[in-house]
């Protein structure tokens, strides 16, 4: 479904001279239908900048990205954004609700991005149960838990029933009990159908939900990992 | 039930509620803005409308009266306080062979404080009716015999009894005609001819009322009306005439119309350099203002475009909140403006000594859209350099940890 090949995203840094380097360096990745798909890495070993080219939001020094075949870089803006909101569910590194809008209006957000016609505000609600806090529909980002604000992010992430859900490092900054239930969610998600490209930290990676395939990245190159994740929930 | 959608305008609005400060900050700047423009743009054409009415209704090229009151005059023909003064009438016989004049009539002023038709004095103003080619074309409404005798014309500001009479030093004078608004001292004169006012102090003597006119001989007149023929420019004619007669002066009309648009056109230029000098820091600010949130919301913006907004939509949701704030700060500012120059600017006018009418209601209510669609468009260029800006979203996608 999801193929990148010899995908490069070459930085400057460093005021007067900038020396060049490549933040990810020739990155060959795939995901099919129904997978999951766990990339492993240190912090500030690319895995960001990896999935922004990913989703068409950074363009690439040098590399392709396919799906289903389709170079999603030839396309234009329209097309890739509604390709983003269509097929691709993200849930962005950090916080990321938007703090003028309560939990249900910024699960349903993503509805209204593009055109499109139903009612949505009864399958956000959905959502949010299966995430487990339909109870605080009405309440505003600030007033939520760390947890509780990425399971927000997840319902919202699924909220137009995606192929292909990514997260970035969705646990980062949570506790074991957490993490274990957010991966819970996850590996449900999965046999449900939809494949999932999940960023960790290596502390998550040990609980990384079962089945998982698994790339590790340093210095921005990735390499596949032959271990499966012993550990079971 | 129908759902609310989120669309970007509800987006922008649901930003704005949520952002009390900044929206303060914003539709302030937007409602000076207006309320400047909009009350500059009525105020001065109210003042150029009156200068007009001015100019075309003062039908005499001087006005010849007793020296040391020059000033006097000029202040009945522009609406300060009423006055009166008098010369020997056989001035007017005197002024006109000279060269030049087509026309002299002579004018009588009197003031009466106990008209009880109105709160401030009333200049009294009796003409003749043989020679006037003043009052005249004033009272278009009435047959062509003019005045009668006993009858009154009145400014528009004089209250009629209900009988259509007003009341002068204990007696009701019929009203035949009331005169549209000039914004000068005819606002607040009544008018009649000679023979009305000379029954108007007889009866004001029964009633024991004197006058400064009793002392002086009968005939006594207040001012001489000229009109010229054009062949010698007024300046001329007045310096002759004041040499011809040593107790004379003259107030040459162009000269006081010319004034008036002279102080006009200054209290445009102020105006205008205050307009541009708020538009400048207006919009200087307001550019600064929006980028500036663009900087402080990458993050926001960055997510939704991570959810599949456009670049189109997330720039629209910067001028959804550019537009209702400067729309909303604009109607404000037009109502204010309005509220300030409508009751006050006759009486500014007044202090400025310059003549003011108020423009017609088609001119004010589309000054009102304009001044709103300005204020609407300086706004969305304000917010359009940040809209820009996103549009070269690479530049912040990245969302790295502590972000
Ligand atoms: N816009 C940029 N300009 C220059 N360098 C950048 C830019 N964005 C990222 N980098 C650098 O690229 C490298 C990879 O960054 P990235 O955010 O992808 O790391 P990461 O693996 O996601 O880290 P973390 O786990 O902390 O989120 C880092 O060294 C970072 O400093
Ligand atoms: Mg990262």
């Amino acid at each position: 479904m999801l193929a990148a090949t010899g995908l490069t995203k070459e930085y400057r840094r460093g005021g007067g001279r900038r020396v060049a380097f490549n933040a990810v360096d020739g990155v060959d990745l795939t995901v099919a239908k129904g997978e999951i798909v766990s990339v492993v890495g240190r912090s500030g070993s690319g895995k960001s900048t990896l999935l922004n080219m990913l989703t068409g939001l950074l363009r690439p020094t040098a590399g392709a990205v396919l799906f289903d075949g389709q170079d999603i870089w030839g396309w234009r803006d329209a097309e890739i954004s509604r390709w983003r909101n269509t097929k691709i569910g993200y849930m962005p590194q950090g916080q990321s609700l938007l703090a003028n809008l309560n939990v249900l209006d910024n699960v349903r957000l993503p509805f209204f991005l593009a055109r499109r016609d139903g009612e949505i505000t009864a399958k956000a609600l959905a959502r949010l149960a299966q995430v487990g806090i339909a109870h605080l529909a009405a309440n505003f980002p600030a007033e939520l838990s760390g947890g509780e604000a990425r399971r927000v992010a997840l319902a919202r992430a699924l909220i137009n029933a995606p192929e292909l859900l990514i997260a970035d490092e969705p646990t980062g900054d949570l506790d074991l009990a957490t993490t274990n239930e957010i991966m819970k969610l996850f590996a449900q998600i999965v046999g449900d159908g939809t494949a999932v490209l999940l960023v960790t930290h290596e502390a998550e990676a040990v609980i990384s939900p079962t089945g998982a395939r698994i790339y590790e990245m340093t210095g921005g190159k990735l390499a596949g990992r032959d271990k499966k994740v012993m550990r079971t929930h | 039930m129908a759902e609310k959608q989120l669309t970007a305008w509800r987006l922008a609005g649901e930003n704005l509620r949520r952002q009390p400060l900044r929206v303060v900050c914003l539709t302030a700047v937007a409602a000076i803005l207006a309320s400047a423009l909009f009350g500059g743009a009525i105020f001065t054409t109210g003042i150029q409308t009156g200068l007009d009415v001015l100019a075309a209704r003062f039908g005499a090229d001087l006005m010849v009266v007793p020296t040391g009151n020059a000033q006097k005059a000029e202040a009945v023909l522009l609406g300060g306080e009423p006055n009166y003064f008098y010369f020997n009438g056989e001035i007017a016989r005197k002024i006109a062979p000279t060269p030049g004049v087509r026309q002299v009539s002579p004018q009588f002023f009197l003031t009466s404080l106990s008209a009880d038709c109105c709160d401030l004095p009333v200049q009294l103003i009796a003409f003749e009716p043989e020679t006037d080619f003043v009052v005249k074309p004033w009272l278009t409404a009435l047959p062509a015999q003019g005045l009668r005798d006993g009858q009154i014309a009145i400014g528009c500001d004089i209250l009629a009894r209900e009988n259509r009479t007003v009341k002068l030093f204990g007696r009701e004078y019929p009203v035949a005609a009331q005169i549209g608004k000039t914004a000068t001292g005819l606002d607040r004169s009544v008018l009649m001819n000679m023979s009305t006012i000379r029954t108007l102090i007889d009866h004001a003597h029964q009633e024991k009322l004197h006058f400064l006119a009793d002392d002086e001989p009968a005939g006594a007149i207040s001012a001489v009306l000229v009109r010229l023929d054009g062949t010698r420019p007024p300046a001329t004619v007045a310096r002759e005439i004041r040499r011809e007669n040593p107790n004379v002066e003259v107030v040459v009309a162009q000269g006081v119309v010319q004034q008036i648009g002279q102080a006009l056109r200054r209290l445009k230029g102020q105006v205008f350099a205050v307009l541009v000098a708020l538009w400048v820091v207006a919009a200087t600010v307001l550019t600064a203002v929006y980028s500036g949130s663009v900087n402080e919301r990458k993050k926001e913006f960055s997510v939704l475009r991570l959810l599949g907004a456009t670049r189109a939509k997330v720039a629209g949701i910067v001028l959804g909140e550019a537009f209702l704030t400067a729309s909303s700060g604009g109607l404000i500012g037009v109502v204010l403006a309005a509220l300030a120059v409508f009751p006050f600017s006759t009486y500014i006018g007044d202090r400025l000594q310059l003549p003011y009418i108020p423009p017609a209601a088609a001119y004010i209510f589309g000054m009102a859209l304009f001044s709103l669609a300005l204020v609407a468009l300086a706004g969305l260029l304000a917010a359009a350099y940040a809209a820009w800006k996103i549009g070269r979203a690479e530049t912040y996608l990245t969302m790295r940890a502590g972000e």
